[in-house]
């Protein structure tokens, strides 16, 4: 009797096995959503999940929820939602924010995912939560173009920042400088890692005037939010105020003109006092 | 030669409280001497004499009983009978209370009880005192008899007056004397437990508790971006380190603590946050 009940459910999931199978091979496949198979696994997923206290109703309207983000939604809901859960989030914001990364891209929930871990483990940047948090949705929406970008050179910056790590740079100060640093993000087509590493260098080696390293990263972050040609015009400016071909001036008074001329390296349309003057 | 005359014989006791007691009475036409018999429990006591319708003796306070008769009423120097007993009363003096040494105005949170030294002036005749102390609505809420003229009240938070009274052997009471000022004890509030030392390495809190006194951590949780708290367990320590399980869920926690005296009497609350984060193993990818 067994046999034959193992048999007939053998027989009955094949059945439904052949049904979901798409019958386009896979380079003719049609574009579209494979909704019913989204809906299915989030329906399942969130039934036999004992966290959410949903009745059948509202069961079904989390998975018609979560169905809207198309292909991959349910894996974004539960990849997202076991993050927060297991990092000691609200059932209710977990629900809530997963929902939310079942209607973005995968890119997007992999740098939120890579984001969130780096800036809240304790073995990463152990930042409050709150932050970390914060920044990683911020980070992971802001920016849909440069999502691998992102994840590089956040990656770049949390060994660098573990690397450096020091009484006077501490992790998590080193974390606030790199939230600071990605939010110019957009103004760096190559990344900003890059920029930050070539004139972390440049400063690291010059021997007229050494910055304690606080005050060096302080002043990279300052070069850095001009834009990215303001690294190399920083370092130009400083070589030849300082040099016999151009004024040079004491290192110290260098240092402050060639962070003036840095300034001006992002193109602004300037309104001149003559345009204010007809200004209603 | 005793005639059958009786005569009224009416007592006046006038300084009944003190040891020299004077005793007058009216005086009876023709008599040329007086006779007084005193007695306690029907015992004589003292049996005297006088011309005077006045007298003195000493006497300690107490139940007794006297009996008069005139002489000499008539030539024949013929006395008069007896009359009957008369009961009259020495009361016992007042104390006099003496002013109060410096007492303990704030009392310690493990015993709430503070150590009040009483002393006052031995009366004559005392066979005990007994000291009342009155709240501020004047009821007796706490009484003690000693048999010597001091005591040590221990005495809780509070605002008394204190009121003595001696009383002899008979059950005689002396005028209740309060003392001239009041009492007051306040409390000193539980002070919280101090000087905590949080080591989440080792699941530990460190603290200085307050003598005399227990402390109950409350450990609490509090998952992030919620609002709830929700109580993890609840513990009363007698040492100095309270130590939590090790497998805490991921999330805010809220250590708090308070000192707890025998009395049910609870300090302010001491508060410690901490947060438990995940490992990087229990993630997903």
């Amino acid at each position: 009797m067994k046999l034959l009940s193992g048999f007939l459910l053998f027989i009955g999931l094949s059945v439904v096995h052949a049904e979901t199978k798409s019958p386009y091979p896979q380079d003719l496949a049609p574009t579209g959503c494979a909704s019913s198979e989204v809906f299915k696994n989030s329906y399942s997923y969130l039934k036999k999940n004992k966290e959410l206290p949903f009745n059948e109703s509202q069961l079904l309207k989390a998975a018609l929820d979560i169905n809207k983000g198309c292909n991959g939604a349910d894996k974004r809901f539960q990849r997202v939602f076991e993050l927060l859960v297991k990092s000691g989030v609200s059932i209710r914001k977990c629900y809530e924010l997963a929902v939310d990364f079942a209607q973005m891209t995968d890119q997007k929930t992999d740098n939120f995912v890579a984001l969130f871990k780096g800036l809240f483990l304790e073995n990463k940047f152990d930042m409050d939560f709150e932050t970390a948090y914060k920044a990683s949705l911020q980070l992971s929406a802001a920016l849909p173009k440069d999502w691998m970008k992102v994840r590089t050179d956040f990656q770049a910056f949390l060994n660098f920042c573990d690397n450096t790590k020091s009484e006077e740079v501490p992790v998590r100060l080193c974390a606030e400088w790199t939230l600071s640093l990605l939010k110019h993000e957009d103004k760096f087509p190559l990344g900003i890692f890059p920029s930050f590493q070539t004139l972390n260098s440049y400063l690291t080696g010059r021997r007229s005037v050494q910055l304690p390293v606080k005050d060096r990263l302080n002043l990279i972050r300052e070069i850095l939010a001009y834009g990215p040609r303001a690294p190399e015009n920083f370092q130009s400016s400083l070589d030849w105020l300082g040099s016999k071909s151009g004024p040079a001036l004491p290192p110290q008074k260098a240092h402050v003109v060639a962070l003036e001329i840095a300034r001006n390296s992002l193109q602004v349309e300037l309104i001149t006092d003559t345009e204010k003057s007809l200004q209603p | 030669m005793k005639t059958g005359l009786l005569i009224v014989f009416t007592l006046f006791p006038l300084l009944c409280q003190a040891s020299n007691v004077e005793f007058e009475w009216e005086e009876v036409e023709g008599a040329s001497s007086y006779s007084v018999e005193i007695r306690n429990k029907n015992k004589l006591l003292k049996s005297l004499q006088s011309s005077s319708s006045v007298f003195k003796t000493e006497m300690t306070p107490g139940r007794y009983e006297i009996r008069g008769k005139v002489g000499g009423l008539n030539r024949y120097e013929a006395e008069s009978e007896w009359s009957t007993w008369k009961s009259f009363d020495i009361t016992p003096p007042a104390v006099k209370i003496s002013k109060l040494p410096p007492i303990e105005n704030k009392v310690s949170p493990s015993s709430y009880l503070s150590n009040i030294p009483l002393a006052w002036t031995a009366a004559d005749g005392a066979a005990e005192y007994i000291v009342d102390v009155q709240d501020e609505k004047g009821t007796v809420v706490h009484s003690v008899k000693v048999a010597k003229p001091e005591a040590l009240l221990k005495l809780r938070p509070g605002y008394y007056s204190i009121h003595i009274r001696a009383k002899t052997a008979d059950g005689l009471e002396s005028e209740s004397v309060a003392l001239p000022e009041k009492i007051m004890i306040q409390k000193i509030p539980v002070p919280a437990p101090q000087k905590i030392v949080f080591k989440n390495e080792k699941h530990s809190l460190d603290f200085v508790p307050i003598e005399g006194t227990q402390v109950e951590v409350s450990l609490e949780m509090q998952k992030f971006l919620g609002t709830e708290w929700n109580l993890v367990e609840r513990q009363l320590i007698s040492g100095n380190s309270y130590n939590w399980k090790q497998d805490l869920k991921p999330g805010r926690y809220r250590l708090t603590l308070y000192s707890k005296n025998s009395f049910g009497e609870v300090s302010t609350p001491t508060v410690h946050e901490f947060i438990k984060k995940p490992l990087e193993s229990e993630l997903p990818k």
